[in-house]
């Protein structure tokens, strides 16, 4: 059955949506990730325009965000006041990110910057988590113990004489707010720039650099991702008017089942299992796309409508 | 059809008034509504001539200015890097003829009226990344492949055909992917390499229904519509969360 995307202008299978709606909703409830880093290269594969597709997945975004902050603000999860600091940073961020976005249209180079982020990106988490979750297999193997907690890592950074030191109660330590502004910042460009959350970034971010416990690390994160992905959905249909509701909407239904049926399988299975099956799905996806940046095209020109 | 025998038939008793003019003609439709079903639309145009020629029937429609862009090897990444904007581009183009083009036998006239794709004056307004002069076609043939790759651009020149001296007709395609505006259709009459009648009907194509709706409310009114956007989506993962239970 096919549905015209208003936006997007282009015919769609509705069922292809859900299904790929679905699929990042697994993901996201399997790894307990937004899934969105993989949804923008899907749409961008099935045809949507990528300035669509990044605006779209980011408008999806806060759908899934909204359920997940919901689950942990029941289980007093969140860090209200750091969640505030890091989200200043990204609204800063974001607002950058999408002037940057409304540029590089204008100069015919979004989906080159779209693509590139997304494959230096894309290979490098993959990479890393392959090697990460194959040690972990091997030494689980060998030893069959607990989970490895992580390092806190970067300490000299927390350490460092910044200035405008804040207390943070929920996650019980004191650090210069302009740590947890700049992390927000940066996820705050990801966000506008890639349509993911930002979260991947973010939550290492927090656990190493901030030094903040896990338990509230998640939550967290996606306080500030709710409130960024909606500037950056409200900037992006103003300044591109490249949001396609109707896309959105069968996605959201997509992920929302998904979701259900990931968090079964999340159960099921041990997690540095699943971490090495994110990292061969993130790098097929990396590869795919950065074939497409060095094999030469079967058209050179492209052609676009001026405003 | 038979609606359009109809229209035809006094249309036949009405040109006997219209004798004084040397081509009258009319179409079956005269407004296009494109809905979330539209697959194309055929438009039938009739007609007469009060003189002898060749007719020549021209359907352009909106113009928009285009830019045309190329892609080039930069440290072995494909990137557009020269671009030809050009100044109003018709969005759609279509022709039919009683005979072949050639034998009107008058290319200036034809190339300053634009009938026909190799005819079509292309206006670069803003060239960049060094594009030289003579590179300036192979941008203007992309942007014709472009359009002809999309039905937009007819490949073909479809016919007119006569039913005795005096009436002509022939069928307008639209295709699924036609742009909102004004289009005209234009009707020419040449004799001899001289042009000697022309008459210019314009069609209106608007979409209708919830996509037209959509895209106005995100053309016009974005921010309202981003708003909307995101309230749709916080009250979907609301909604989601009081169904699935507090997990």
């Amino acid at each position: 059955m096919q549905i015209y995307l208003p936006i997007a202008e282009l015919p769609v299978n509705i069922f292809m949506l859900l299904g790929l709606g679905g699929l990042g909703g697994v993901l996201a409830g399997m790894f307990g990730i937004g899934g969105g880093f993989l949804l923008t290269p899907f749409l961008m594969f099935i045809g949507v325009p990528p300035a669509v597709a990044v605006a779209t997945s980011t408008n999806q975004i806060i759908a899934s965000s909204v359920s997940g902050f919901l689950a942990h603000w029941y289980r007093n999860n969140v860090d209200i006041k750091m969640g505030i600091f890091l989200l200043f940073g990204g609204l800063f961020g974001a607002s950058i990110g999408v002037w940057l976005f409304t540029i590089l249209k204008d100069l015919g180079q979004i989906d080159l910057a779209i693509s590139l982020s997304y494959v230096i990106f894309l290979g490098t988490i993959g990479v890393l988590m392959g090697v990460e979750s194959t040690k972990a297999i091997i030494k689980h193997k060998r030893q069959g113990g607990d989970e490895i907690e992580p390092e806190v890592k970067m300490a000299w950074l927390r350490e460092a004489n910044l200035p405008w030191k804040v207390r943070f109660h929920r996650s019980n330590l004191t650090v210069s707010a302009i740590l947890p502004i700049s992390v927000g910042a940066l996820a705050g460009i990801l966000v506008s720039l890639m349509g993911i959350g930002g979260g991947f970034i973010m939550i290492p971010a927090m656990i190493y650099i901030l030094g903040m416990p896990t338990s509230v690390v998640v939550g967290t994160s996606l306080f500030q991702i709710v409130f960024t992905t909606s500037l950056v959905t409200i900037l992006h249909a103003v300044n591109t008017q490249s949001v396609d509701i109707v896309l959105a909407f069968l996605l959201i239904i997509g992920g929302v089942v998904g979701a259900q049926f990931g968090t079964m399988i999340s159960l099921k299975l041990p997690s540095e299992k699943l971490r090495w099956m994110l990292a061969i799905l993130v790098l097929m996806v990396c590869i795919r796309l950065a074939l497409g940046l060095f094999l030469e095209p079967d058209n050179l020109y492209s052609v676009t409508v001026v405003e | 059809m038979k609606k359009i025998f109809l229209i035809l038939f006094f249309f036949i008793i009405g040109l006997a008034e219209a004798n004084a003019k040397p081509i009258v003609a009319d179409l079956s439709i005269r407004s296009v509504d494109i809905d979330h079903d539209f697959t194309g639309l055929d438009i039938l145009l009739f007609g007469a001539r009060n003189d002898v020629g060749r007719i020549v029937v021209v359907v352009r429609g909106p113009q928009r200015n285009y830019i045309v862009r190329k892609k080039e090897q930069i440290a072995g990444i494909w990137v557009n890097s020269k671009s030809v904007e050009f100044k109003n581009v018709n969005d759609f183009y279509s022709l039919a003829a009683t005979n072949p083009l050639f034998e009107i036998r008058n290319e200036n006239l034809l190339s300053s009226l634009d009938i026909g794709l190799e005819n079509i004056e292309f206006e670069p307004i803003d060239i960049r990344g060094g594009v030289k002069t003579h590179e300036i076609d192979d941008f203007a043939e992309a942007l014709v492949k472009n359009k002809q790759n999309q039905n937009l651009y007819a490949k073909d020149i479809s016919r007119v055909s006569f039913w005795g001296e005096t009436l002509f007709r022939t069928v307008l395609e639209f295709p699924k992917n036609i742009s909102r505006g004004w289009y005209t259709a234009e009707i020419f009459l040449f004799n001899d390499g001289i042009l000697s009648a022309v008459q210019s009907t314009p069609i209106r194509v608007s979409k209708t229904g919830f996509e037209a709706f959509m895209f106005d409310f995100a053309h016009k009114s974005s921010f309202f519509y981003g708003v909307f956007c995101v309230v749709m989506a916080v009250f979907s993962g609301w909604a989601a969360s009081a169904i699935f239970g507090r997990m």
